[in-house]
């Protein structure tokens, strides 16, 4: 018995350290992407003020992180400090596992990491969600938002057919700061 | 500025009032407007820009949420076709600028004051504009706008009011000077109404002013006015008429006045003037002589002074009558003043005047009849010629008058004609005329003293005081010349006050020398005597020098009898009671009646020199002197002969018993002192001889 105690305290012990360490690597490829991802969370936020969804929606916008999260706490604290959009429609952080009730999502983000086929494949089910990612190719595909790094600033690029496709409609003045994806361009495979 | 504001005409004063009315309100107005309107034009760049701003703010929202510098410097570069801004910029909230434009490169700017939304300088204008999301502040747009919109906005304001100023100024001017009009052309017809009424002095015109305003009730009560003034100027004019008669009639009266003498209606000085101005022009031009006669009634002044002046007057009418019964048509009689008459003769030649001269003697030989009196009168005439003896006005008068002295010269009754040699002694007569009446004033005179020697006791204590003049120009004057003269120009009288205050006071310094018991006799005229104030005068002078009346003794001449009358006998008895002596000098000579010595209170006869001067060869005389010694002894009175050159007349005379002598044989007139050092003298020896003979 005592023995035993001493095998699940050390047990115990490892688990502790091993979240420590585990924890410690977390924070520390956090603490690298911070200020990329932080602009990004904050272009998340941000798109809900100038995308119009179908009247349904009016209710509140859902912003969906679809499978890895890079965001972290930052996308809560904004939508903490500012729960509503310009147009004071409430908003929502929700966070899904891939190929999960991302219909019911108003903006969903998949990261880079999480995009798969299988993705691809559920997304003409996904009417009205607009669809963003950080995938350097995302765009090229049905892809609809996607966020680029040039000259060390984080850029915005909308593939607008999609948009369109998608029953959305993105306000000009955010199309005046963005970079449309050439029409035309090819779909290929991720 | 009040001078002329007062100076000015109500016309204008009023248009002055309503156009500076005019002006100050609209100047207030004006103003008031212009601070609005300015605060307005401000206001108005300030919102412009600030909605410049808003515009801005709300294209470089989406930028900045997605810290798109690139879009908001697009943005911001659109306003290069704005000219009014001058620079722009995107700040973030934390300071940083995002974005910026300049109009010019060159042209710097720092960070605006982000708490103030605008600033306005005299250049410039800066506007911050806060854009915010939901909101919360996520940057700020920053405009500099220059002011010359600003500017010109004022500027052509500022000209609109300075033209509607004017504008206003000129309307209200022109609209003053028409209604000025309403006030003043009633009042102006008025003026000119009572301008006309003034210079016309038509008071009957009635003003003509229909309207119930204040002017109105003005013109009615002028009009009422008027209506009292036609009134009181009718009755004025009545009564000035009543006036013009009356001023007519004194003016007749008064140049009647001036031209006739009021007692006599005779012709008087002035227009005998004229009468011989006119005549000598007449003569002058026709080459014939006129005659001037000029008449001096004899003794007129001892007339009027013992009769009266009614007694003269009426005499003076009775000439009047007299000289105006012998002229003939043509010619003019006329009263110069006085007794002084002139016959003016035209056209005659001397030997008509002599006729003519000659007449008026003879009318004047019939004795004149008036109430109470009969009066035997004469009249002297003295003649002057035209051309002979003068050839003006005064010349003629003049010798006319020279030459009357020299008739009265020949006595009572007499005419003479104007010789040139006259004048020489009708001059000196004048100027002592002058000199006399100057002579007690100038001190001209002095006693002197001639002692009377009593012959019983060989004494002298009595004195005739003799009076002398001495002139500085003329030297020493006679008596004998012009006692005559001052008697005839009234003058005696104050020369006897003279002698009487001056012997008087000799009487007090011989006492005060210690020459006691003097008795002076002083001549009196007779005019003097029927003076009322003569008593006066000895009591004065006797009283004031504590003399005794017994060493006063008045002489007076046998004249003083022939106009004797009550008055004399009256005044010479008060004189008597006083206890002053009376003489009679120059006894025998005059009026020849024994009564009076009985009549009046005389004390002694003073005989005439005449008897005494050849009492020692003529048996007549001797027998005259002694009886009138005589005489005077039986009636009480002392006798003292005059005038004894010499012994054989001293010696008769005191065998004949006679009082008291005087005389050169004696002593001449001496000085006070001399009598003085006489009386002490001849005391001396009678005292003497008393005490020898003791």
């Amino acid at each position: 018995m005592h023995q035993r105690a001493k095998l699940l305290s050390s047990i115990f012990s490892m688990i502790v350290l091993l979240q420590i360490v585990a924890c410690q690597t977390v924070f520390a490829k956090n603490t690298v992407l911070l200020d990329e991802y932080k602009i990004e969370a904050a272009y998340l936020f941000h798109l809900a003020s100038y995308v119009h969804w179908p009247a349904r929606h009016r209710a509140g916008i859902t912003i969906c992180i679809v499978g890895n999260d890079p965001f972290g706490v930052f996308l809560d604290e904004i939508i903490k400090a500012k729960p509503f959009t310009r147009n004071a429609v409430p908003v929502f952080v929700k966070r899904l596992a891939v190929g999960r009730g991302i219909s019911r999502c108003n903006i969903a983000f998949i990261d880079i990491e999480s995009i798969s086929e299988k993705f691809w494949n559920a997304v003409p089910k996904y009417h009205s969600v607009l669809l963003v990612s950080n995938s350097p190719t995302f765009t090229q595909r049905d892809g609809m938002v996607k966020f680029y790094s040039e000259n060390n600033r984080i850029r915005i690029e909308v593939h607008l057919q999609n948009v369109k496709n998608a029953g959305l409609r993105i306000s000009s003045e955010l199309l005046k700061l963005v970079k449309l994806t050439p029409s035309g361009s090819a779909k290929g495979t991720e | 500025m009040k001078r002329w504001l007062n100076s000015l005409s109500i016309r204008y004063k009023l248009i002055l009032l309503m156009t500076t009315i005019c002006l100050v309100t609209l100047s207030v107005a004006t103003s008031i407007f212009s601070v609005i309107q300015i605060t307005s034009l401000k206001e108005s760049a300030i919102d412009n820009t600030t909605a410049k701003a808003a515009l801005i703010a709300t294209s470089v929202e989406s930028a900045i949420l997605f810290n798109d510098e690139r879009t908001a410097e697009n943005t911001l570069r659109r306003l290069k076709n704005d000219v009014a801004i001058e620079a722009a910029a995107v700040i973030l909230k934390d300071g940083i600028i995002l974005a910026d434009y300049r109009k010019t490169n060159n042209m710097n700017f720092a960070i605006p004051d982000l708490n103030q939304s605008s600033n306005i300088s005299s250049k410039h204008l800066d506007v911050i504009y806060e854009i915010s999301v939901q909101s919360e502040i996520i940057g700020y747009v920053y405009l500099r706008s220059n002011l010359e919109k600003l500017d010109a906005q004022m500027l052509s304001y500022a000209l609109a009011l300075i033209a509607v100023l004017l504008v206003s100024i000129t309307v209200a001017y022109v609209l003053s000077v028409y209604f000025q009009g309403l006030f003043t052309r009633p009042i102006k017809s008025m003026v000119r109404y009572i301008d006309n009424i003034c210079q016309t002095s038509d008071y009957g015109k009635r003003l003509q002013l229909e309207s119930d305003d204040e002017l109105g009730r003005l013109a009615l009560g002028f009009n009422h006015l008027l209506a009292a003034v036609q009134d009181r100027e009718s009755e004025l004019k009545s009564h000035g008429d009543k006036l013009q008669q009356l001023v007519d009639i004194r003016t007749q009266q008064l140049h009647y006045k001036a031209h006739y003498d009021a007692l006599t209606e005779l012709p008087n000085r002035h227009l005998l003037l004229d009468r011989l101005n006119q005549a000598i022009e007449s003569a002058h031009r026709e080459q014939k002589k006129l005659a001037l006669l000029f008449l001096d009634l004899d003794r007129f002044k001892i007339i009027n002074d013992s009769l009266g002046h009614a007694v003269g007057d009426q005499l003076l009418k009775s000439v009047a009558w007299l000289l105006e019964s012998i002229r003939r048509e043509g010619d003019t009689v006329a009263r110069l003043g006085g007794d002084e008459f002139v016959f003016l003769l035209q056209h005659v030649e001397p030997e008509d005047a002599a006729r003519v001269a000659e007449r008026i003697i003879q009318q004047f030989s019939a004795p004149l009849h008036l109430e109470n009196h009969v009066l035997h009168m004469s009249t002297s005439i003295g003649i002057s010629i035209y051309p002979d003896d003068g050839d003006d006005d005064q010349a003629l008068l003049k010798n006319a008058d020279v030459s009357m002295y020299h008739a009265k010269q020949k006595g009572p009754g007499h005419y003479c004609f104007y010789r040139n040699e006259m004048n020489n002694a009708s001059f000196y007569r004048l100027n002592m005329e002058n000199k006399l009446r100057n002579a007690c004033s100038a001190n001209e005179f002095y006693l002197v003293y001639q002692p009377q020697v009593c012959l019983k006791s060989g004494s002298v204590k009595r004195a005739e005081a003799l009076i002398r003049w001495r002139n500085p120009s003329m030297g020493d004057i006679s008596p004998a010349e012009f006692i005559p003269v001052a008697e005839e120009i009234g003058f005696i009288n104050q020369i006897g006050d003279w002698v009487i205050a001056t012997a008087c006071k000799q009487i007090s310094d011989w006492r005060s020398s210690g020459i006691e018991g003097v008795v002076i006799s002083i001549n009196i005229s007779a005019s003097h005597l029927m003076d009322e104030s003569l008593i006066q005068c000895i009591r004065q002078n006797v009283e004031f020098y504590q003399l005794g009346y017994q060493q006063i003794e008045i002489e007076i001449t046998e004249d003083v009898f022939l106009r004797h009358s009550e008055h004399v006998i009256e005044t010479l008895d008060k004189i008597r009671a006083l206890g002053v002596e009376i003489a009679i000098d120059d006894f025998g000579t005059g009026y020849s009646s024994l009564r009076y010595l009985q009549q009046f209170p005389v004390n002694t006869l003073k005989l005439d020199g005449m008897f005494i001067a050849d009492v020692d060869c003529n048996s007549s005389s001797q027998g005259i002197v002694s009886s009138s010694i005589l005489l005077a002894h039986s009636l009480g009175l002392a006798m003292v002969a005059e005038c004894v050159e010499t012994k054989a007349q001293l010696d008769f005379l005191r065998k004949t018993g006679c009082d008291f002598v005087q005389g050169y044989y004696l002593y001449h007139p001496l000085s006070a002192d001399d009598f003085a050092n006489i009386i002490k003298k001849t005391t001396k020896q009678i005292a003497g001889q008393k005490g020898a003979s003791a």
